[in-house]
């Protein structure tokens, strides 16, 4: 019975994000307000390019937690410390370059399209998520740890019993900081022929048709406030307790 | 106690995933295998172009031919598209110093699809009136311009990164148009301004060093921010001459809506209509044209033999 409240309390938010989507979709394919507007305004362009928009944030996503997550718990090591301190320096440092910045820089190098994009995206995101997963396992009590050690826990066990659990909210709210960024830094992916969101605002922009920039940006607002919430989800079912 | 992660379920999906990304970054890429073999007709475009009614939905019909796939970007970033070979088309502006350097060639829009926009000295009247030896002087620059020509001076600023005066005066002195004995008489004060984009404080620095060896002096207040910032100095007359081009006169300042293809047409048109509206004179026009344009790479576009947009086309429909 608890289960299913909690499931209930977890997807209703979920069916009402996707439900707004579908009506903003409808609505403006309905009324694209003018022939130009039109031509993009299909349920099969949009949907590609939620598709993209999707698929861009995912795998930019998973990558940045797959690679941050290990190295955050690496520095935190106390034999690492020195190492630690100097990389979320320079983390802290690497997040003040704006995003179309470094979107601009790989753009240069790897030239265009999806994968550079996804590269760009992975690289923004890796920060926040690694400074939290070393901020997360700092913030784990010394004395606990050694209690753990004191009841003869190999240190693996120590690291995969104690310490992940505890700095798991943490690491959490770190990840779910970078795929909200990510969701609406992906916007600017369609400067570098990524496709995404981002086309409908930014055709709208230059075109001056509110409708595709409205729908663009509502689109992606939901889709950021969608993931949100999912990773929400995934935290209680991580979170100890 | 803390719920079991299966950290092994996680690390496998990981992988897979990330071997998955690889996979597909390298599945994309270029287009081209050789000179003149194309595998996809591929388009880059900006959003603008894109949907424009003017642009690439009426241009297909227009030629009658449809790309393979269209790929949208920013509008910098085509020309770099094209010359790393992602695309075998892309539109940019027909004057864009990189096309010169980049090896890139315009394809010529035999159907006269495009409207044009020609760029011609606009003089207040009774600045030309008092002064009537200004339409021979600036007949000088306007004559001796054409596309090839703007895109080299333009890629000298944009891609080789001179200075505008240095590039405007180099070119003025190699057609022999500055006189090594200015003038002794001196004439009145000229106000020169010019819109902020290279290509236009090219011609308004070329206007200015004419202008001054030619004896008059000259108030410089070219790279004015933005058309209609130009266009009310010229009309309240903080200037009294710039340069501006024909489409945007017909479409912007004098309000039309349909768009001419013609370049003779739309001079004398605007010319008729600013005069009579104005009091604007517009002198001789350029026989260059910055308006949209299909590019190719050069190789490519000589090993297939396409010169126009019609070559192009008939090229797309055999493959």
């Amino acid at each position: 019975m608890r289960l299913n409240k909690e499931w209930t309390k977890f997807s209703l938010p979920l069916f009402l994000l996707a439900g707004a989507g579908f009506l903003v979709i409808w609505y403006f394919v309905k009324n694209p307000g003018g022939a130009m507007a039109a031509r993009i305004l299909t349920y099969q362009h949009i949907g590609w390019l939620l598709a993209q928009h999707i698929l861009m944030v995912l795998i930019s996503s998973f990558m940045a937690i797959m690679t941050a997550v290990p190295l955050g718990i690496i520095v935190s090591r106390p034999r690492l410390r020195v190492a630690g301190v100097i990389i979320e320096n320079t983390v802290n440092i690497a997040q003040t370059v704006p995003s179309i910045a470094v979107l601009a820089l790989f753009f240069t190098f790897l030239g265009l399209g999806f994968s550079t994009a996804v590269f760009a995206l992975w690289l923004y995101s890796l920060l926040p998520v690694l400074r939290n997963t070393y901020a997360g396992m700092k913030l784990v009590p010394a004395e606990i740890v050694e209690a753990a050690k004191g009841m003869g826990m190999s240190p693996r066990r120590v690291l995969t019993r104690i310490e992940l659990p505890l700095a798991i909210p943490v690491i959490m709210a770190g990840i779910r900081t970078a795929v909200v960024i990510n969701v609406g830094t992906a916007t600017l992916a369609t400067f570098i022929g990524a496709g995404g969101l981002g086309h409908l605002i930014v055709t709208g922009i230059t075109v001056q048709r509110h409708e595709l920039l409205f729908t663009g940006s509502v689109l992606s607002a939901l889709l950021a406030i969608f993931c949100d919430h999912m990773l929400g989800g995934l935290e209680s079912l991580v979170r100890p307790g | 106690m803390a719920r079991k992660i299966p950290w092994k379920l996680v690390l496998v999906i990981g992988i897979v995933f990330s071997m998955g990304f690889l996979a597909a970054g390298c599945g994309g890429g270029s287009t081209q295998t050789g000179a003149g073999q194309i595998s996809k007709w591929v388009f880059a475009t900006d959003h603008e172009f894109s949907v424009r009614p003017d642009g690439l939905p009426e241009l297909q019909k227009a030629y009658d031919f449809q790309f393979d796939d269209i790929r949208v970007m920013d509008l910098g970033v085509t020309y770099g598209a094209l010359k790393d070979g992602e695309v075998p088309v892309a539109m940019g502006f027909a004057t864009d110093g990189r096309i010169g350097a980049y090896g890139l060639v315009n394809l010529e829009d035999d159907k006269h699809f495009f409207p044009v926009y020609n760029p011609a000295p606009v003089v207040r009247k009774e600045v030309l009136d008092k002064y009537p030896e200004l339409e021979e002087i600036l007949k000088k620059i306007s004559s001796r311009l054409d596309t090839e020509t703007m895109i080299d001076l333009n890629g000298q600023v944009d891609v080789e990164g001179k200075e505008v005066t240095d590039v405007a005066k180099e070119w003025l002195t190699e057609e022999g148009l500055l006189s090594e004995t200015p003038p002794s008489e001196k004439k009145g004060k000229i106000g020169v301004g010019s819109k902020e984009f290279t290509e236009q404080l090219l011609l308004g620095a070329m206007t200015v060093q004419l202008l001054e060896n030619n004896g008059f002096e000259v108030e410089d207040k070219t790279g004015l921010a933005g058309t209609n910032v130009v266009r009310q100095a010229l009309e309240t007359g903080e200037i009294d001459l710039y340069w501006e081009y024909t489409g945007t006169a017909w479409l912007a300042h004098l309000g039309h809506e349909e768009p001419i293809t013609d370049s003779q047409e739309a001079f004398q048109k605007v010319k008729e209509e600013d005069l009579a509206k104005n009091n604007l004179v517009w002198l001789d026009y350029a026989d260059f044209d910055n308006t949209y344009t299909l590019m190719m790479r050069k190789e490519d576009a000589d090993a297939l033999g396409i010169k126009t947009i019609s070559d192009l086309a008939r090229v797309i429909k055999e493959d």
